[in-house]
């Protein structure tokens, strides 16, 4: 192909660049059109151009220690981080979104795992469920770098958990990773919408002969697929109202659930997760506000509405004792207390919900504890851990 | 007098969940419209066996038992003698008693409406 001559390359650009200047110089001339003026035009590139660099030139370095329960406020900030730089992706228009793409720098922008020296079961499907959501919305490539510089303890969780499969990482690289070296064993993880009893199946059987006895496997088993069959009833009907203004636009419907095992401190954990609205918000919003307000009067000294605010681990509380659910249907609701049962058939064991900013955490014979974070996981979680 | 008999596991689901069509085809009102109410309408007597499902959420069983009162039209004292809910193992036998409590309580919401 012939080289083009400076001349000609100059004569085309501004060939190019008039062109533009015409085609945006008429439609503001066009009434009741929406036109566009030349100088929205301007500024509008400038935004454009502001954000594509938000995007570029970024490494994102995760906590070392990415826990829930040890370093919550990090391993969150994280999340809103992956959260907010998708958001930026998804406003530009399809041919801004091809040319990021396009020139996307993989070997500067990328979350940097090798940071990572220990990563617990939530957090990890919490890692999972964000990049799941980034793979289900964006055509943004999304590649695991330096994968022999991860620790291999976290490396093989997230293995185990099936991350490695959405960071597209092959079948044959995940082969070779060393699945034994991890003390705790993570299952893969599971996902869909609506109420799917099959996908809870195979964490089930997977945890069931570790509980003990027949006799105690059997109701186990019970116990745990009630929780996550009410669980995925709760999210098709509380989580994702299609009439809300999300921060974060997400994949409707979609939960996330995993099991671990941990033999060394002889627990098993079960974890499922949502990315909807949270317990905070859907509860006030219901015809479930009278019941929810009596609650918080009794168990709180709270009147809701007056200069008392409701924080998000008592809204949790509430939903957590109530007998219905925030539709407020007759009969409707009975599935978050019931949660707790799979805690309280076990001689220790504990039952976690962390939904927006809030924590409820119920151990069986103790009073359930509240509290409260300054940053927001943006969805529900539910874990429940039992020692056998 | 007629008898029917409905296994849960086998006639309809092993992992039932949800309540509505929209929650999934194993719903509670599904069993409820497709199995409970037609047989309740040809048949003197319906036995419904609880065991052999992966287990129940409350929302499954709410609709299911509880929709035949709060939707389906019944009172509890009709369908108290033809309606027999029974559950073989010892696990399951704690459903059989949730389902009882479920049909009181809606007959309760119905009669103070």
């Amino acid at each position: 192909m012939r080289k083009l001559c400076p001349r000609f390359k100059t004569w085309l650009i501004k060939r190019a660049n008039n062109e533009e200047r015409r085609r945006y110089s008429r439609v503001s001339k066009t009434s009741g059109r929406g036109g566009v003026s030349a100088e929205e035009w301007r500024r509008n590139t400038e935004i454009v151009q502001q954000r594509l660099t938000k995007l570029h030139g970024k490494k994102i370095m995760p906590p070392k220690n990415f826990c829930l329960d040890e370093n919550y406020e990090n391993v969150v900030s994280l999340i809103y981080q992956l959260k907010e730089s998708l958001n930026v992706f998804l406003e530009l228009s399809q041919k801004r979104r091809k040319q990021f793409v396009r020139q996307f720098k993989f070997h500067e922008n990328y979350v940097d795992f090798t940071n990572i020296e220990r990563i617990t079961p939530a957090a990890a499907l919490l890692f999972a469920a964000e990049f799941d959501r980034m793979r289900r919305l964006s055509s943004l490539p999304i590649y695991a770098v330096d994968l022999d510089g991860w620790n291999p303890n976290v490396r093989a969780i997230l293995a185990q958990l099936g991350f490695l499969r959405l960071l597209n990482v092959s079948e044959e690289k995940i082969d070779t990773v060393n699945f034994s070296h991890g003390a705790v064993n993570v299952l893969k993880f599971a996902t869909g919408r609506k109420a799917q009893g099959t996908a809870a199946e195979p964490i089930i059987d997977a945890l069931k002969p570790l509980f003990g006895t027949a006799e105690v496997v059997e109701t186990a088993g019970l116990l745990l697929y009630e929780g996550l069959s009410e669980a995925m009833t709760n999210v098709a009907h509380h989580a994702y109202p299609a009439k809300y203004n999300y921060e974060f636009p997400p994949a409707m419907g979609r939960w996330w659930l995993t099991g671990a095992h941990d033999p060394e401190n002889s627990t098993i954990s079960v974890i499922f997760l949502d990315q909807g609205i949270t317990i905070p918000v859907s509860l006030p919003r219901s015809n479930m506000k009278e019941l929810a307000r009596d609650y918080l009067q009794k168990a709180f000294n709270i009147i809701p509405g007056r200069s008392d605010r409701v924080d998000d681990a008592q809204q949790i509380a509430a939903a957590m004792h109530l007998n219905r659910s925030s539709t407020g249907a007759l009969g409707r609701g009975k599935g978050l207390p019931e949660m707790r049962e799979l805690i309280d058939f076990f001689p220790r064991g504990r039952l976690r919900i962390i939904s927006r900013r809030g924590e409820y955490v119920y151990e069986k014979g103790r009073d359930p504890e509240l509290k409260n974070y300054e940053g927001s996981i943006v969805g529900t979680l539910i874990e429940w851990e039992v020692s056998y | 007098m007629t008898e029917k008999v409905i296994k849960i596991a086998a006639d309809f689901s092993r992992t039932p969940a949800g309540r509505f069509p929209e929650d999934g085809a194993y719903c509670g009102e599904n069993f409820r419209e497709e199995h409970l109410v037609p047989a309740l309408k040809i048949y003197d007597t319906v036995v419904v066996l609880l065991d052999g499902t992966r287990g129940y959420g409350s929302s499954f069983l709410d609709e299911a038992f509880a929709g035949l009162i709060r939707k389906s039209g019944f009172r509890k004292k009709d369908i108290e003698s033809r309606l027999k809910v029974k559950a073989e193992t010892l696990a399951f036998k704690r459903y059989r008693d949730i389902v009882e409590k479920y049909l009181s309580d809606a007959d309760s919401e119905i009669a103070d409406q």
